[in-house]
């Protein structure tokens, strides 16, 4: 994992950083205790997971890429410095490496993302058989819209709505400036909508 | 409406809360009146929960990689910033900026208080720098110098002797 970016230096304020029982978690990995890793994937592997599968479309690459986040992180975690939340430095992480696997995937053939969709959904609460239909086709017209969209704008509309990271957060996560994370939130908001619409 | 722009600029913002209470009130103003912007925040909305609602069930990937984990003891932790991360703070528009403005600040303190000169002659530059603006500055007025008097020509200096003369009168006692 080539292109993988460390916790920026400039994050500020204690207030920011994990929590103190996920430090403990992250100073026990460091020192090689497994069960602290085994704590600390089950708290983050849907999340790994789903922004993987947000950013790829299919649930194959999203494993794959989730569980060698994993792994990289049991070799590198000592490169967490507990100066940014540990949570941002992941996401960091499982982003850059979905849009390695993306750029890699983009040399060897040239189809378009496949929405791999077998996959069974989180539950959601439907009131009648009526809402779950619907609930399904949305989700397919979404999941062509995200397929179709810029990978910047994909990666940014999932870590905002999906995880709901605040712009601080964002910009860490994408190593630019709250400013841009502004606009480039509203550029991508954009672009779905438009490619929703059509 | 003259300001749809403007407004969907923000809407984006708006709905995050990231707006400001004066900013928040403007959209919510014009949203109440417009049709395509209201449209517009209203499909934001919705492909906001689309997207919220997009979440599969997760396979056992934990189990798979706690398998796959080879022993290890302590890993050496990283106390220093690596040269990536030197080279991303150096290289950050804020970092610049502040570098910038240093260095402005430097040389505007080189100019006033040039240490190579006897030290009167700094307060001397000082005074002329900022007598400048009272007196005639073809820079600072759309009037030409040959429109003027005849006594406008020559530079005012009565500002400067003026300031000699409260100096005077403070430091006098
Ligand atoms: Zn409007």
């Amino acid at each position: 994992m080539e292109h993988v970016s460390i916790a920026p230096l400039y994050s500020r304020g204690a207030d920011r950083l994990s929590n103190p029982i996920e430090r403990e978690l992250v100073r026990r990995c460091q020192d090689g205790d497994k069960q602290a890793m085994d704590a600390l994937m089950r708290q983050y592997q849907h999340w790994v997971y789903n922004i993987a599968f947000g950013m790829l479309g299919n649930p194959e690459d999203a494993s794959d890429v989730a569980q060698d986040v994993f792994l990289w992180l049991w070799e590198n975690i000592g490169q967490f410095q507990f100066r940014s939340r540990f949570s941002t430095w992941l996401y960091r992480i499982v982003t850059n490496r979905c849009l390695n696997v993306k750029d890699r995937n983009k040399r060897h053939h040239t189809e378009p993302m496949e929405i791999l969709d077998s996959q069974p959904w989180v539950p959601v609460d439907t009131a009648s058989p009526e809402s779950a239909v619907l609930l399904a086709e949305q989700r397919e017209i979404l999941q062509r819209a995200l397929a179709k969209l810029k990978e910047d704008y994909r990666r940014i509309l999932i870590l905002r709505e999906m995880r709901n990271l605040s712009y601080d957060e964002l910009s860490e996560v994408l190593g630019c400036s709250v400013g841009r994370v502004k606009s480039r939130l509203y550029e991508a908001r954009k672009a779905l909508r438009k490619l929703i619409l059509t | 409406m003259m300001n749809h722009r403007r407004i969907q600029n923000q809407l984006s913002a708006y709905l995050d809360s990231e707006l400001n209470p004066e900013e928040r009130a403007v959209v919510e103003a014009h949203l109440s009146i417009c049709d395509a912007c209201a449209q517009m925040m209203g499909d934001f909305q919705q492909n906001r929960q689309w997207i919220a609602a997009l979440e599969h069930e997760v396979p056992p990937i934990a189990d798979r990689v706690l398998a796959q984990l080879p022993d290890r003891g302590p890993v050496r932790r990283q106390f220093f910033p690596s040269f990536d991360e030197l080279r991303r703070w150096v290289f950050r528009p804020s970092t610049g900026a502040a570098a910038a403005a240093v260095t402005v600040c430097l040389i505007v303190a080189f100019i006033y208080f040039n240490p190579t000169r006897p030290p009167e002659d700094a307060l001397d530059l000082y005074l002329t720098v900022h007598t400048e603006h009272v007196a005639y500055n073809p820079l600072r007025s759309n009037v030409t110098a040959d429109s003027l008097g005849e006594d406008m020509k020559t530079p005012d200096t009565t500002a400067e002797d003026n300031t000699d003369f409260l100096l005077e009168v403070h430091l006098g006692d």
